[in-house]
């Protein structure tokens, strides 16, 4: 027998955690196309959009007190509704790092695509995916998934340190401002490309907790 | 852990309908322990194994090992009197004597052969403080207790129980009659007995046992599905029946 009321509910929530992913998904991908072609004004508007998915954060934690309320949930739907819980403030934080990135572009306009952009590009796309799947497998309750994602966390971390030593030989023959700066630019996306990964491995931490009841450390 | 209970593997049959199949369970003392599941599954009737009450129920056949503090309560020279005075027992619907509030508390006690006036009253106050009903019917000893309030009146039997001096008070369903405020002060109430008394309790409700018990047993077709630590299993059960039962998708 099904609980129909709270089962409604909780598909209320997974559909606008569905959505807010999209929102989310949609600027890290624009984030990414707008540094690949220096494109500020899409960066303005990957910036401008993150009110939408502040505004989804808001909603869908609403949507859970009131979940909470209604249905007293227990076992593994207080699980999963504490899960969507944290799982919205990792997204939240997400596109607050994507808007962030989009600012540092500035620095980089003046610079043509060079090496360490095609790293950050490949850290970009490898790290839109780590989202990107860490919400799939939250949704599907994967748990290969989740642990796929939190692994990768490791290629992540390991590509963001080359990058960094290969950012730091590049300051060390560089002289003027402007190239100083862009470098510094690149230094901090990285920076901010490993943490959106680490976001996505906590959101994979939530999955496993969600379905088996354990925290991963 | 300090087991009061020590049941192994107890079978009860009504006639030829086993209502209990095969169940192991310890009773932790001075600790709370629930009993849930659907209408049906053996928990009351698993209660009334605890202080004999299903003696009384002709074509009740019983198998197992019941021991109470350590002795077999089931044993042929077992006084049962003695095990129901420390094994005390309140019923769903409050059932007061229609006597005075005082004669109430007073009835079990002169039972047992206390005639003297200060001492019968020392019992009444002590065992009217314990239940948190002391402050409201202090005044009003004499008046007769069908006068009291429904959530007031299962204090009453609560503190007529505590006259007993018992060790374990069972408790089956003893809120389902009960409005919300009175539920509530019965719960507080169960929470504080429990630092002098050993609490088992079978409810309908799954909020009230997940809020005031230490231990959970989930009862279904006369097995016992999972017993353990109530925030286990209300947060991550281990048997997907429980799950089913708990959120609401049993059936």
């Amino acid at each position: 027998m099904a609980n129909i009321k709270l089962d409604h509910d909780l598909s209320g929530i997974y559909q606008s955690l569905g959505r807010m992913m999209s929102l989310v998904d949609e600027a890290l991908s624009d984030m990414t196309m707008s540094y690949k072609k220096r494109d500020l004004k899409l960066a303005e508007k990957v910036m401008d959009r993150d009110e939408q998915i502040n505004a989804m954060e808001i909603k869908i934690d609403h949507d859970c007190i009131l979940f909470i309320a209604r249905n007293q949930p227990v076992a593994k739907d207080l699980r999963t509704v504490a899960s969507v819980h944290k799982i919205l403030t990792d997204l939240e934080r997400i596109g607050d790092i994507t808007s962030d990135i989009c600012k540092s572009m500035i620095s980089l306009r003046e610079i043509p695509f060079n090496d360490v952009d095609e790293e950050i590009v490949q850290l970009a796309d490898n790290t839109r995916k780590m989202v990107f799947d860490s919400v799939r497998s939250f949704i599907n309750e994967d748990l290969k998934g989740a642990y796929d994602v939190i692994e990768f966390d490791d290629v992540i971390d390991q590509a963001y340190y080359r990058l960094k030593d290969k950012i730091a030989i590049q300051m060390r023959n560089q002289s003027e401002i402007v190239q100083v700066n862009g470098l510094i630019a690149q230094l901090t996306i990285a920076k901010y490309m490993e943490k959106l990964a680490d976001h996505a491995q906590n959101i994979s931490e939530w999955i496993i907790f969600t379905v088996s009841g354990e925290y991963k450390a | 852990m300090d087991k009061i209970f020590e049941l192994k593997d107890i079978n009860l049959f009504y006639g030829t309908n086993q209502a209990i199949k095969g169940i192991d369970m310890d009773i932790e003392r001075n600790k709370v322990t629930a009993f849930i599941g659907p209408s049906g599954c053996g928990k009351s009737t698993f209660i009334r194994i605890l202080n004999r009450m299903n003696d009384l129920i002709p074509e009740c056949k019983i198998d197992g090992n019941i021991r109470f503090e350590g002795q077999d309560a089931y044993a042929k020279d077992y006084d049962v009197i003695e095990l129901r005075t420390k094994v005390g027992m309140v019923f769903q619907k409050p059932n007061p004597f229609p006597m005075s509030i005082y004669d109430n508390i007073a009835y079990g006690p002169r039972c047992q052969g206390v005639k003297n006036k200060a001492q019968l009253d020392e019992i009444v106050e002590q065992s009217l403080r314990r239940a948190a009903l002391w402050d409201e019917v202090q005044d009003r000893l004499k008046d007769s207790a069908m006068g009291l309030s429904g959530g007031q009146q299962q204090r009453l039997c609560i503190a007529r129980t505590i006259a007993m001096e018992p060790e374990v008070i069972l408790m089956d369903e003893p809120t389902s009659a009960l409005d919300p405020i009175a539920t509530q002060k019965i719960e507080d109430l169960i929470v504080e007995l429990k630092e002098h008394y050993t609490i088992v309790i079978v409810t309908h409700n799954m909020q009230q046992a997940a809020r005031i018990s230490d231990n959970t047993a989930f009862f279904m077709l006369g097995e016992l599905i999972e017993f353990g630590r109530t925030d286990k299993l209300f947060a991550t059960p281990q048997n997907p029946k429980t799950e089913e039962y708990i959120t609401g998708r049993f059936g």
